[in-house]
């Protein structure tokens, strides 16, 4: 069967499109699938930091492009030692080195090896945007609740839909809950009712995703950290599985707590 | 469906479509046609039948040479043919200028966006007149009389006046020489399929009196030149329409999107983006919009801007529900729409 083309974008930088590359990608194998991510952000590389393996990079993606390496060669085995291959960047070329076509061969070649094969969409709308686009036929986007990237994200299921990948798959990364519960911080709801897609995954704001990234190892390990079990649970519904967006309210204090028991805490807010 | 390659014909309910195939040359398509016909000839009887031309079209004497096939051929009675209205030979012949098509679903989206506006923006007004045509046995005509005309302008004049201009009930019940020019009213009755097998003649009878009124005002639109475009999604951040004539937005039209349109903007969804009505200078033009939360509205050379929102807080509809947006006195004036015939003077004007 052949594999699933999943480029993960927000048009916006920073709001953690490379950190749910790894961390979907790491879920998928974890869960027994055959996995390749692929940089794209070619200049900016940081997808293998945060997965861990900068110290392993012999060849990049433009030498498999240009054909001056075999594209195994390439494939840098993930250290968790699930089926889960990087293919980095190249760091000192620029995105115009490649054309939209040569990825989308290189992603078909892909496919037939690979359950799924994630593409780290680079910021922005420009050439590396499109090259990442074009060799996709589905798009994950990430947004957080402000105001900038969802005009952004807003934009950005315009120029997929433009390129027909339609419908794409929110997610909404950093939702800090305690602000949502105090109203200074958008609802998902609110974010939806703008963008009109379907949500795939609610991400909490969490420490240990930095920690997390910083040590190289993906925060979906962390069966403990919020993020990690979200991104987990974002795996388990790209792989298709019925998971349904978490029942969670934003408490905290034991009063709030107490309010909930007697149903005076109005609103509870889906989580997942 | 039945299949013969150049004619397809399908039957839902009491009423049957033939399609005829865009491509094939139009001798190929008469032939296949009567070929069809006299192969099924058992299974017609007596009734009237919708032609679907589709984006071919084809001058009236083609329409005439289809009709007379079909009804020679099969004992039906051909009631009206849809088309493209931009695939039509000459607009300015009145007959044929501007027939609503029905089919165009399946062919290309300029299309099926090519409705005239009569149909698509004036919806609020549109289906009293459809439930008026289908309940009316006899003659629907009288009924069309109560809407306003043209000498009651005033109290719609911050809309365009509907283009209805009602007829004298003798001529229109006069039947139409040519049932082609039936056509006209096809669209009145889409999905709701009179009873044609029963009453073969009666129908034809009830649509005439409409078809004349709607012959009116295909001219009248036709000398405005307007068709509405239909968009059926969002308008996203970055998208610019721009359509001479009227445009619908089934969706909403987010911020960083911008509508210009000759014609009214409606959007059944939030305008949050910006829209600019009468782009060409018509000062008639109208705002429609379920949440008009947009920071900026232009109608014809006029310009209003949302007043500043409190700190923190979002551009808000001024008003819950449809609201309009229109020109008053040199100003861009929101009320909340009630209604297409409605007065609309006690609007809050839309400048900061």
């Amino acid at each position: 069967m052949k594999g699933r083309t999943i480029v993960i974008t927000s048009g916006k930088g920073g709001v953690g499109k490379t950190t749910a590359t790894a961390n979907i990608g790491t879920g998928l194998a974890m869960r027994g699938h055959r996995v390749v991510v692929i940089d794209t952000d070619i200049g900016l590389r940081n997808l293998d930091v945060i997965m861990g393996l900068e110290n392993r990079i012999v060849y990049d993606l433009v030498n498999v492009i240009e054909g001056s390496c075999k594209l195994h060669q390439a494939m840098i085995h993930d250290k968790s030692k699930h089926e889960l291959y990087l293919i980095p960047a190249a760091q000192t070329r620029e995105k115009s080195c490649i054309e939209p076509e040569q990825l989308r061969e290189l992603c078909a070649k892909l496919e037939n090896e690979f359950d799924y094969v994630l593409m780290d969409c680079p910021a922005g709308i420009e050439q590396g945007f499109k090259n990442a686009v074009a060799a996709a036929s589905e798009a994950i986007l990430v947004t957080t609740p402000e105001v900038s990237s969802i005009r952004d994200a807003d934009r950005v299921i315009g120029l997929l839909e433009a390129s027909d990948l339609h419908r794409p798959k929110l997610i909404i990364n950093r939702i800090n809950p305690a602000m949502v519960r105090q109203g200074n911080m958008m609802d998902q709801r609110d974010i939806v009712d703008l963008l009109a897609v379907d949500v795939i995954g609610l991400v909490p704001v969490d420490d240990r995703t930095i920690t997390a990234a910083n040590r190289g190892v993906p925060v979906v390990h962390d069966k403990k950290a919020p993020a990690g079990a979200a991104f987990l649970r974002i795996a388990a519904r790209v792989d298709g599985d019925e998971v349904p967006l978490m029942e969670m309210e934003y408490r905290s204090s034991l009063m709030s707590r107490f309010k909930g028991l007697v149903g005076m805490n109005g609103r509870a807010y889906s989580h997942a | 469906m039945l299949k013969t390659g150049v004619v397809q014909v399908s039957g839902r309910g009491t009423s049957v479509d033939f399609t005829i195939d865009d491509t094939s040359p139009f001798d190929e398509v008469t032939q296949g046609l009567r070929r069809y016909l006299v192969d099924n000839r058992g299974l017609w009887s007596k009734g009237s039948i919708t032609v679907n031309a589709g984006l071919r079209i084809a001058s009236r004497d083609q329409l005439s040479q289809l009709k007379a096939i079909i009804e020679k051929e099969s004992g039906l009675t051909v009631a009206r043919f849809w088309c493209s209205p931009d695939r039509l030979d000459q607009p300015s012949s009145k007959e044929p200028a501007g027939e609503p098509q029905g089919q165009a679903s399946t062919q290309e989206p300029e299309h099926v966006s090519a409705l005239p506006s009569e149909t698509a923006a004036e919806t609020p007004v549109r289906p009293r007149a459809h439930n008026e045509y289908t309940l009316t046995t006899t003659t629907p005509v009288t009924k069309l009389e109560a809407k306003p005309k043209n000498g009651t302008a005033t109290a719609t004049s911050a809309l365009r006046s509907l283009p209805l201009i009602p007829s004298n009930p003798e001529d229109a019940r006069e039947p139409v020489d040519s049932q082609l020019d039936l056509g006209m009213a096809a669209h009145l009755d889409i999905g709701r399929a009179p009873n044609h097998t029963d009453e073969a003649t009666d129908p034809l009878f009830r649509l005439s009196g409409r078809a004349q009124d709607t012959l009116d005002a295909i001219d009248y639109m036709e000398s405005r030149r307007d068709t509405a475009l239909f968009i059926k999604s969002t308008c996203r951040s970055g998208e610019i329409i721009q359509y001479e004539g009227d445009v619908v937005v089934l969706g909403d039209v987010n911020p960083g999107a911008e509508i210009i349109a000759a014609g009214d903007i409606t959007v059944f969804g939030a305008l949050r983006g910006l829209a600019h009505a009468g782009s060409q200078g018509l000062t008639k033009a109208v705002i429609i919009a379920y949440r008009l939360e947009s920071p900026r509205l232009e109608i014809g050379p006029y310009v209003g801007v949302a007043a500043d929102p409190l700190d923190g807080e979002r551009i808000k509809s001024t008003g819950a529900g449809p609201m309009i947006a229109y020109v008053r006195r040199r100003s861009i004036y929101t009320a909340a729409f009630v209604g297409r015939f409605a007065k609309y003077n006690r609007g809050i004007q839309y400048e900061g």
